[in-house]
């Protein structure tokens, strides 16, 4: 990873959404909050992976900053200029893939890229370089309409590479690739961070994925910003699961339950077993030492002690989750209230 | 945000093409939207196309032509004959008709025959400048490229005007490019099936006007074309209430204001290629009951253009209004 920093350590911002609003009409006429004071921001330099569940706000957040959307309320700074006023000034620095890749169907790979990277004033073995990049050089004169999902998707990214931004947002680069070419997308992705500076804002429910990509992580629900943070923090925040085996898992859960800790009986593929969990007072995340000093006190011998790291998949779904039920006290406060 | 995880701090990475910084220039969004407006297939094919049938426009017109005077004076001989007769027998019945009456004359007379076919092929090419319209304006919308365009070239009114001023520019130029293929396969039809005569300069000034006044029809409904698109921001829905108009308009206003039938879409276009209000001819030939209910009343070319552009302002106005006031996807 390479964010680029300022002296102190902090790290050089390049976009900022600072309480950003934005609702609007749904076909019957309903008003729908799309972003609730919405406010995140982008490091230069980073991968920063935008997670959320469908119709949380991420396409309308990175609409916004394409200038395809326009808050009702808010500010969004890019380049340390004001969105929408300077949209021109950010424009030539944003290459974006939004809502899915966007051709002409009758026309080739390559025509369809050339027409775009003309608006930029790309040159021909400008055009041929990208699509070598996303790995379409072999099927760049077949028409768009035969692709695949997998190439449709890459050649959305060939476009919004054609404009050699600085800045590069892509809305679910990943839908639709195979494993190879999903793969293939990380490693571009890497690449173009590293080799070439960019910072890149990723959209994407493949958490797996954005955990092996991002440096940094926002998680968006209802439009709010609920989660914000770099993956590694977030990892060191999310608790960690310990299992243990032990042949008297009895003494075991009552020795570890007198002491505050949480240890539900299981069945493993390696028999019966007890996931364990630290008390919420402790301050630090368990690496099972203290489990193991207090079995092995009372001569209690685990076989086998193995701490689970938590995945970003389970810190996604935990604050999907706090969210949810703040969410649900906060209406019920106010009936409570009369 | 959080901060609090430990980030190398170190130089700004330099933006890697700062040279891209520049805005976009004019001459570039123009170059590349022009490229972009011809590029859909049945534009292209279209393009092709119409040297093609021009051509087999001309071959008809010389097929359908001869310098045969003579078998075209025996029948109307015999014509005038039969009329004698029949005059003979019901005395009163029909009034003092020559054999001129009955004379058709068979060669391509340029002077004459020439307006008609010019305002056939250009009527013909004022569809194809809607349909042009409507596609220009509608595919990027089908296919969301849009998208792209407006995240490049953030003047949304900018984008909208270039591409509305490329369409009617692309359909003025085909239209005048038309005339100029056509014009002279009519001469030369004239010259070999035919007569030139009284092709005088006048003749000339008068064929030139209404071609220049074709081009300028025929760029005003392609903009037409190209605003309902872009005000619908569907191509199937903007073509549905184009058809629906050009078939069930006619009917409407002749049935419910009969006083506004010759501003229907082909009275319009029947007006400005008049050549009558021009030039002193006793040969013109209208097709449809509107065309005709326009060359009735006179109605002149400044007219016609009124009424066009009563049909196009608000919908320019209001497609430029919701492409640059609203959200886009």
């Amino acid at each position: 990873m390479s964010v680029t920093g300022t002296e102190g350590g902090a790290p050089e911002i390049l976009v900022r959404f600072d309480q950003v609003f934005k609702s609007f009409r749904t076909s019957r006429g309903r008003r729908q909050v799309a972003l609730d004071g919405f406010s995140m921001s982008v490091p230069t330099g980073a991968v920063v992976g935008l997670l959320g569940p469908n119709g949380s706000g991420k396409t309308t957040a990175l609409k916004a900053l394409l200038g395809l959307a326009r808050p009702d309320r808010g500010t969004i700074t890019a380049f340390g200029r004001e969105l929408p006023a300077d949209q021109r000034f950010v424009a030539r620095r944003m290459g974006a893939l939004i809502e899915g890749p966007a051709f002409t169907g009758s026309l080739t790979g390559e025509h369809n890229l050339r027409l775009l990277g003309e608006l930029h004033g790309a040159r021909r073995d400008e055009v041929a370089d990208v699509l070598e990049l996303v790995g379409l050089d072999g099927a760049a004169h077949r028409s768009y309409s035969g692709y695949s999902l997998g190439m449709k998707q890459r050649l959305g990214v060939a476009a919004a590479l054609i404009s050699r931004p600085d800045l590069l947002v892509l809305d679910e680069p990943m839908n639709g690739l195979d494993p190879e070419a999903v793969r293939h997308m990380r490693e571009l992705l890497k690449r173009l961070r590293d080799e070439r500076g960019m910072t890149v804002v990723v959209s994407s429910h493949i958490l797996s994925e954005v955990e092996l990509v991002s440096d940094w992580v926002t998680i968006v629900r209802n439009g709010r910003v609920i989660c914000d943070a770099s993956v590694p923090e977030l990892l060191a925040r999310g608790t960690s699961r310990l299992v243990v085996r032990v042949h008297d898992a009895v003494t075991a859960r009552s020795v570890l339950t007198d002491h505050g800790y949480t240890a539900v009986p299981a069945f493993g593929p390696a028999g019966a077993e007890l996931q364990v969990e630290p008390p919420a007072t402790r301050p630090t995340p368990s690496d099972g030492s203290d489990v193991l000093r207090l079995l092995t006190e009372r001569d209690v011998y685990p076989r086998e002690l193995v701490v689970e790291s938590a995945s970003l998949e389970d810190i996604y779904v935990a604050a999907v989750r706090a969210a949810d039920a703040a969410t649900a006290t906060a209406r019920q406060e106010p009936r409570h209230g009369t | 945000m959080t901060t609090a995880a430990a980030r190398p701090a170190g130089p700004a990475a330099p933006g890697p093409h700062a040279d891209r910084s520049s805005p976009l220039s004019l001459r570039r969004l123009a170059r590349s939207e022009l490229r972009r407006i011809l590029s859909p297939k049945p534009v292209r094919r279209a393009l092709y196309a119409l040297p093609l049938l021009l051509g087999a426009f001309a071959l008809a017109a010389y097929l359908g032509h001869n310098t045969d005077m003579a078998t075209a004076w025996r029948e109307a001989e015999a014509a005038y004959g039969q009329y004698t007769e029949e005059a003979a027998r019901r005395p009163g019945t029909a009034g003092p008709l020559s054999a001129q009456y009955f004379f058709d004359d068979p060669r391509y007379q340029l002077t004459k025959a020439s307006f008609v076919d010019l305002r056939t092929v250009l009527s013909g090419v004022a569809v194809a400048a809607l349909a042009f319209g409507l596609v220009s304006g509608g595919t990027d919308w089908a296919s969301r490229v849009i998208l792209n365009l407006v995240a490049a070239e953030p003047r949304r009114a900018r984008l909208f005007v270039t591409r509305g001023v490329l369409v009617a520019a692309v359909a003025a130029a085909t239209a005048l490019a038309t005339s100029i293929v056509l014009i002279p396969l009519l001469l030369v039809t004239a010259h070999l099936r035919g007569t030139t005569a009284d092709a005088d300069a006048h003749f000339w000034t008068v064929l030139t006007t209404i071609v220049l006044r074709g081009a300028l029809l025929i760029a005003l409904v392609a903009l037409l074309g190209y605003s309902l698109a872009m005000l619908t921001r569907s191509l199937t829905v903007a073509f549905g209430i184009a058809l629906a108009y050009l078939v069930v308009a006619e009917r409407l206003v002749r049935d419910y204001v009969p006083s506004l039938t010759e501003y229907h879409f082909s009275g319009i276009t029947f007006a400005v290629l008049n050549e009558r209000l021009l030039m002193l001819n006793d040969k013109t030939e209208c097709v449809g009951e509107i065309a005709c209910a326009a060359m009735r009343e006179g109605t002149p070319a400044t007219h016609a253009f009124l009424a066009l552009a009563c049909y196009l302002l608000p919908v320019a106005a209001a497609a430029l209004w919701r492409f640059t006031r609203t959200d886009i996807g």
